[in-house]
């Protein structure tokens, strides 16, 4: 089943608004708040058209059909929101967010395409280790703006943990610098809850880059509501919240290292040597985050990059220039060098 | 009567001739211990009045050659204020002899202490040199020439001393000295502070931190441990920092210079037989 909203004015397809928040006509510039009751754009439904949506014979890709142009919608098994290939319209695929896969919360864009690919641009002449003419003339192939499915947790955290700490003091006997160094056995057992720990739910997705996409800003999040999707990509879980859970928990560990690290005060070192932490999810939802896709080809190698959509933070793996790294170390070493031999000369040292 | 008193002074003359002789044979062993005296068994006086001196009673070297060396010597002391000796002797009794005697007696016979002297003993199975600079902290003899650079000196000399070219060697010992005093201070020989290792470190941390940053660009953490903990909800339920014991290490204080003993402030010594 597939959602249009079509505009209450001019019968145009409807897409969300980055900048005001509404669904608005491309066509007559027609808002819409986006908020049920009182949305007055009208919502078409696939089940009105002659075609039923057909699922292909190894599963993985689902047809449905544009209500506006009647051509076939081939979509990943994931896919929940889309656009035409023929018509460019705007199609949600309801029957893909409903029950278990349902949303909880979305964080509807808040950056707009146009400002995105400008931020993108500013951001790409700004690496310093990148080849000049990727810096200055990126040429990006595609730009995608998709609501990512993340699983966001309250974790909370107990356990017990075992450090080791030093306090050293010197001082000079004779000929000798005598450290005594004291030594401590520390305990803590800690108490803690981790509030919105997100982790990316798609397969397609890398990993590290979604991490590095955080932190979300969660006030800007809203319950979902399927006209937050519509002009964008979106995809549904591959991964359940049981399935991803343990990555979480492996980072609310380091998170408890941390909490015990930080209530341990006045020693020179401190080593956690044991630790015994068990680490339960309290709450998970199924949130959709805004994320722009920047597809780039360079010298025949395919890059991605991605962009919060919401925070515009910017993330991914730019071409190195050897040329620009060579540069920079001799630069800064021989500015160093300099530097150091000057102090050299002002002791009284020679300058070479 | 003009006569008469000139024959009386003949006379006098005459008489008092050989009585100041036989005076002076007999007193003479009297003027040799007091000479005995002013000097210890090498042959160095006991108070050095001389800025820069060659002490060599048994003229192992010619007055020429002792000219020629001595014209260097104070023309070090004038351009770097260090009093430069050397003591050529056949009483050496020993390296643990000279080291001790340089160590605790020379130096107190120095006029100043911003002083280097090089002993070569000419015993006969035991042929020794040592090199050995005074001077407190900041004088130029203590800064600029540590035992390394001592050692250094002591290695070109000692080629000469085998052949028996003492003049050479202490020629050489003068150049030396020349050398590392217009080098300055000797604490920049560190490796640290030497210009070909300060560009290669730099060049290898900087390396490292530039590819660091190159392959980490694009992909900057921007969330702490902080950003997702509840303050309100974490807490410390129990703790406690039990102390368990004390570990003590002592570490030798590297140094090129040594106490001097008495007044006789840092000191750098270099010997070697040959």
């Amino acid at each position: 089943m597939t959602l249009q909203f079509k505009c209450p004015n001019c019968g145009g397809d409807m897409q969300f608004d980055a900048t005001s928040g509404y669904l608005k006509c491309p066509h007559c510039d027609h808002s819409e708040k986006i908020e049920g009751a009182e949305m007055s754009a009208e919502i078409h439904v696939s089940p009105d058209f002659p075609h039923q949506d057909q699922v292909d014979e190894t599963g993985a890709l689902v047809r449905y059909q544009c209500q506006n142009c009647g051509a076939m919608l081939v979509t990943e098994r994931n896919t929940t929101a889309t656009t035409c290939s023929y018509c460019g319209a705007p199609v949600v695929l309801s029957d893909r967010l409903e029950g278990t896969t349902k949303p909880d919360y979305v964080i509807p864009f808040k950056i707009p395409k146009e400002n995105a690919d400008q931020a993108f641009r500013d951001w790409c002449k700004k690496l310093r280790y990148s080849p000049s003419d990727f810096k200055n003339m990126v040429k990006v192939k595609k730009v995608e703006g998709l609501y990512a499915p993340f699983w966001v947790y309250n974790v909370s955290g107990q356990g017990e943990a075992r450090a080791h700490a030093t306090i050293s003091h010197s001082h000079t006997e004779g000929d000798y610098e005598v450290t005594e160094t004291a030594h401590y056995d520390i305990y803590r057992s800690v108490d803690t809850f981790y509030r919105g720990v997100p982790a990316d739910a798609s397969e397609r997705l890398a990993d590290n880059l979604m991490d590095l996409m955080e932190p979300f800003d969660y006030t800007q999040m809203v319950p979902f509501n399927a006209p937050y999707l519509t002009g964008y990509m979106a995809e549904n879980f591959d991964y359940n919240d049981t399935q991803v859970f343990p990555r979480v928990q492996k980072r609310v560990y380091n998170y408890m290292d941390d909490f015990v690290r930080d209530s341990i005060h006045g020693y020179d070192t401190v080593t956690i040597t044991d630790r015994d932490y068990i680490a339960n999810r309290s709450q998970s939802s199924y949130c959709l985050f805004p994320i722009w896709m920047n597809y780039v080809t360079y010298k025949g190698k395919d890059y991605s990059f991605a962009q919060n959509g919401e925070t515009g933070k910017i993330v991914g793996k730019p071409p190195i220039s050897w040329g620009a790294v060579a540069g920079y170390i001799a630069g800064w070493t021989f500015g160093i060098f300099i530097l150091l031999r000057i102090i050299c000369v002002l002791m009284g040292g020679p300058l070479l | 009567m003009m006569n008469m008193l000139l024959k009386a002074r003949k006379r006098l003359l005459a008489m008092m001739i050989p009585m100041g002789m036989a005076l002076g044979l007999i007193l003479s062993p009297v003027i040799a211990h007091a000479d005995s005296d002013d000097t210890d068994v090498y042959g160095v006086p006991n108070k050095i009045t001389e800025s820069s001196e060659i002490f060599d009673p048994d003229d192992v070297i010619s007055s020429s050659e002792e000219k020629t060396i001595l014209k260097k010597f104070k023309a070090i002391d004038e351009e770097y204020d260090v009093n430069v000796y050397a003591v050529i002797t056949y009483e050496i009794g020993g390296s643990g002899r000279v080291d001790d005697y340089l160590e605790y007696d020379f130096y107190k016979k120095l006029p100043d202490l911003n002083a280097v002297v090089v002993v070569i003993g000419l015993e006969e199975d035991n042929h020794w040199f040592q090199l050995h600079s005074y001077g407190n902290d900041g004088e130029t003899s203590a800064e600029c020439l540590d035992t390394d650079r001592l050692n250094s000196i002591q290695d070109k000399m000692k080629g000469y001393l085998s052949s028996g070219e003492y003049a050479q060697a202490l020629t050489t010992y003068a150049d030396g000295i020349s050398y590392y005093l217009g080098k300055g201070d000797a604490s920049f020989d560190s490796l640290f502070f030497k210009a070909w290792f300060q560009f290669l470190l730099v060049l290898v941390i900087v390396s490292i931190v530039i590819c660091i940053k190159a392959f980490s660009s694009g992909q900057k953490v921007t969330t702490t441990p902080a950003t997702y903990l509840d303050q309100r909800q974490s807490r410390v339920l129990r703790h406690f920092d039990r102390y368990t014991h004390t570990t003590v290490t002592r570490t030798k204080i590297e140094s090129s210079s040594s106490s001097g003993g008495g007044g006789g402030g840092g000191s750098s010594s270099s010997g070697s037989s040959f």
